[in-house]
C-alpha cells in the first residue's frame, strides 16, 4: 500500500523518465547515423561528422541510463493542461504565419486574442485594450525608432 | 596593477549619457520583471536581446547585465510582501522575509535586503575587478587542448550543479552541443543537420531557442499551474521603510558573511545564486545564538542570503568575461550578444576590448546605485505593480517574444523555431529536463569543436594529449570527480533506502 501513495505523490515520473530516455536514444542514434554520412575524417584531421557522431552515441548512452536508472529530482513538473498549451502554441504559430503575409496588425490580433483564450478569466474588452497598447508600443519602438521593416497590413 | 586606471577608463566609458540611459533601462526592466511574479530574468533578457543588436556591444552588455542583477533586487520585494519568490535564488528570502512582513515589518525588511543586496554586489564587483584580469592573463596561455578541457569542465559542472538530476543535465548539454553544431561546418563548408532549410546554414538562432524554451514555455507552465491565492500586498511608503538601529546592527555581520560566500559560489558554473543563498542562510542559522528565531522573522535570515545571491549574480561574470565560459543560461545569452557583434568571448576579451570589460564593471556599480535609489523612494510604485494580474501580462510577454525574434533577422523562419522549441521546451518540462544546460551547449558547440579539431591536428591525432598536459589533466580529473561524486551519493542513498 505504501507503494501506491508514493506513486500518487509523483505521478508518472517513472513513465516520463522512460519516455525521455527512449527519445534521447532515438535522437542520439539518428544524429550519429546522419553524422557518419558527413564524413568522420581521421583523428589527425577530424571530419565534419566526427564530433556529432560521438555526441550522438553519448546522447543515446545517457538516454539509456535515464530510462534504466530512473533518476528523481527537479522541480515539480506541471500538470498537463491542454487549454494553455494549445492556445499559446496556436497564438505563436499564427503570428509566425501571418507576419509576412497579412502584416503586423492581423498577426498581433491573432496572437493576443488566441493567447487570451488560454486564460478563462480573460475578457474581450481587456484583450482589446492589450491589443491596442501592444500595437502602438510595437509601432513606435520597433517600426519608428528601430526601423524594423514590419508592414502593418501586409504586402 | 593598473586596476585603478582601468576603472577610470570604465567610468569614462559609462559616463556617456546614452550608456547611462541603457544601464538605467536595463536595471528598471530588471527590477520590473523581478517584482512581477511569473516572469524570470531569462525571459526578460531574451525579450530585450534583439534590441541590443542596434546598440554598441558594450552598451548591449550593460543593458542585459542590468536586467540580470536588477531582477535580484525586485525579487526580494515580492518574496517579502507576497511570499512568492520570483526566482529560486530568492526562495530563501521568503523564509524570514514573509514572517517579518506579517509582523508589520515589511518596510524595514525591504530596506535591509536592499542594503544587503547593494553591499553584496559591491563586494563581488571589487573581486571581479581584481581577479578577472588575472584569471584571463593566466588563461591566455591556454592552448586549444586546455581550452577544450576547460569547456568540458565548465559544461559538466554547470549541468551537475543546476537543479534536477545530474544525468539529465549532462544529457541536455549533449543535446545542446548537437544543436549548436547545426549549420555549415567551418573547415569543410558542409551543411550539417539543416534538413534542406537554407535558413539553418548559419546555425540555429540562439535567441529563438531561448525564447521558446524559456519565454513561451514559462507562460504555458504558469497558466497550467493551479491558481494559488495571492496574498494582498500591504501599502508601503518611504516613511515605513526605515529600520530601527537594532535591526541594522543585527544585519551588519550577516551581510559581511554572505558576500564572500556568494562571490565564491557565483564564480563556479551552475546555479550559483540559488545555492549561495541557501548556504548563507545555513551559515547564519549555525552561528546564531538563538536558532529558534529563524523562520519567524529573523533579520539575519534575510540579510545574509540577499547579500549572497547578489554577490553571486555579479560573481558569475568572472568566468564569463575572463574565460568565455558561461556559468548559466543567462550568461550564455550574454556571450551570444557579444558573438553577434563579432566580439569573440574568451581570455583575450579583457585585453582586446578593455572598454567593454571595464565599462561593464563600472556600469555594475552605477546600476546597483540606481537600483538602491529606485528601490527605496519608489517603493510605493513597485508595490502597486506587483498586483497586476498575470492574465494582462502574458499576452504582452508573447508579443514581445515574437516581435523580438522577428527583428533579429527579419525572418518568420526564426518564429517557427520559437514555435518548435516551445513544444520541445514543454516536453522537456514534463520530463523534468532542464533547459539551461542545453543553452550552454548551444553556445559552446562550435567553439568546442574548433578547439578539439585544432588540438587533434597539433597532437597528430593523439587523444592522450588531453591527459598529458597538466592543466588539461587537472580539469578533466575535476570533471570526472564532479560526475562521479553525486552518482556515488545517490547510489549510497538508494542502498540505504533499500536496506532501511
Amino acid at each position: 500500500m505504501t507503494n501506491q501513495t508514493d506513486e500518487t505523490c509523483r505521478p508518472n515520473l517513472t513513465l516520463r523518465n522512460r519516455v525521455a530516455g527512449f527519445l534521447l536514444i532515438m535522437i542520439g542514434m539518428y544524429v550519429s547515423y546522419e553524422a557518419q554520412r558527413y564524413g568522420l575524417g581521421k583523428l589527425t584531421r577530424l571530419g565534419p561528422g566526427a564530433l556529432p557522431f560521438g555526441l550522438g552515441i553519448l546522447m543515446a548512452l545517457l538516454g539509456a541510463m535515464i530510462a534504466i536508472l530512473n533518476p528523481e529530482g527537479g522541480e515539480n513538473a506541471p500538470a498537463l493542461k491542454w487549454r494553455p498549451l494549445v492556445m499559446v502554441l496556436s497564438a505563436l504559430l499564427s503570428f509566425a504565419l501571418l507576419i509576412d503575409t497579412t502584416g503586423l496588425l492581423a498577426a498581433t490580433a491573432a496572437l493576443v486574442f488566441l493567447s487570451g483564450m488560454a486564460d478563462p478569466e480573460s475578457t474581450l474588452p481587456s484583450l482589446g485594450a492589450i491589443f491596442l497598447l501592444l500595437i502602438s508600443f510595437v509601432y513606435i519602438v520597433f517600426v519608428r525608432l528601430l526601423g524594423i521593416p514590419f508592414s502593418l497590413i501586409g504586402n | 596593477m593598473g586596476t585603478f586606471s582601468n576603472l577610470a577608463l570604465g567610468f569614462q566609458e559609462i559616463i556617456a549619457l546614452a550608456t547611462l540611459g541603457f544601464c538605467l533601462l536595463g536595471v528598471t526592466v530588471g527590477m520590473l520583471i523581478g517584482v512581477l511574479p511569473g516572469i524570470g530574468s531569462m525571459a526578460a533578457i531574451s525579450m530585450l536581446m534583439p534590441l541590443t543588436y542596434y546598440l554598441e556591444p558594450g552598451q548591449a552588455l550593460i543593458m542585459l547585465a542590468g536586467i540580470y542583477y536588477g531582477a535580484q533586487y525586485g525579487n526580494s520585494i515580492t518574496s517579502i510582501l507576497l511570499n512568492v519568490p520570483g526566482t529560486p535564488s530568492s526562495a530563501v528570502t521568503t523564509l524570514d522575509g514573509y514572517p517579518l512582513s506579517k509582523k508589520g515589518k515589511a518596510g524595514p525588511a525591504i530596506f535591509i535586503t536592499t542594503s544587503a543586496s547593494f553591499y553584496g554586489s559591491c563586494f563581488a564587483i571589487i573581486c571581479l575587478a581584481f581577479f578577472s584580469p588575472a584569471i584571463a592573463d593566466f588563461a591566455l596561455k591556454f592552448g586549444s587542448v586546455e581550452y577544450f578541457s576547460l569547456m568540458v569542465f565548465g559544461l559538466i559542472t554547470a549541468s551537475v550543479v543546476s537543479p534536477g538530476s545530474q544525468l539529465k543535465g549532462i544529457a541536455m548539454v549533449i543535446v545542446g552541443l548537437v544543436i549548436g553544431l547545426v549549420g555549415t561546418d567551418i573547415t569543410t563548408a558542409k551543411s550539417r543537420f539543416t534538413f534542406g532549410f537554407i535558413e539553418l546554414t548559419d546555425g540555429v538562432t540562439l535567441v529563438a531557442v531561448a525564447m521558446g524554451v524559456f519565454g513561451a514555455t514559462e507562460v504555458i507552465m504558469n497558466l497550467s499551474r493551479s491558481r494559488h491565492e495571492r496574498g494582498k500586498a500591504q501599502k508601503l511608503s518611504i516613511r515605513d521603510l526605515f529600520p530601527t538601529w537594532d535591526d541594522m546592527r543585527q544585519s551588519f555581520k550577516p551581510m559581511a558573511r554572505g558576500a564572500p560566500i556568494g562571490t565564491f559560489l557565483g564564480v563556479l558554473p551552475g546555479a550559483g545564486a540559488t545555492i549561495s543563498a541557501f548556504v548563507a542562510y545555513g551559515v547564519e542559522n549555525r552561528v546564531a545564538k538563538d536558532r529558534s528565531r529563524f523562520g519567524k522573522g529573523a533579520i539575519e535570515g534575510i540579510a545574509a542570503p540577499e547579500s549572497a545571491n547578489n554577490a553571486a549574480a555579479q560573481g558569475a561574470f568572472i568566468p564569463t568575461l575572463s574565460l568565455g565560459i558561461p556559468g548559466d543560461a543567462v550568461m550564455a545569452l550574454m556571450l551570444g550578444a557579444l558573438l553577434i557583434h563579432g566580439v569573440q568571448p574568451g581570455p583575450q576579451l579583457i585585453s582586446d576590448h578593455p572598454e567593454i570589460f571595464w565599462g561593464l564593471l563600472a556600469s555594475f556599480w552605477i546600476g546597483n546605485l540606481m537600483l538602491m535609489i529606485m528601490n527605496i523612494p519608489m517603493i510605493g510604485i513597485w508595490v502597486r505593480i506587483l498586483t497586476i494580474p498575470y492574465r494582462y501580462l502574458y499576452p504582452c510577454i508573447l508579443m514581445l517574444v515574437c516581435v523580438g525574434v522577428y527583428s533579429v533577422n527579419n525572418s518568420a523562419f526564426d518564429l517557427m523555431i520559437v514555435f518548435a522549441f516551445t513544444i520541445i521546451g514543454f516536453g522537456m518540462a514534463i520530463c523534468k529536463l532542464s533547459p539551461a544546460p542545453m543553452l550552454l551547449g548551444i553556445v559552446l558547440g562550435v567553439m568546442m569543436e574548433d578547439n578539439l579539431k585544432r588540438a587533434m591536428l597539433l597532437s597528430r591525432g593523439d587523444l592522450m594529449v588531453f591527459f598529458e598536459r597538466p592543466i588539461s589533466a587537472v580539469l578533466l580529473g575535476l570533471s570526472a570527480m564532479v560526475i562521479i561524486l553525486p552518482l556515488l551519493i545517490t547510489a549510497l542513498r538508494r542502498k540505504r533506502k533499500v536496506e532501511g
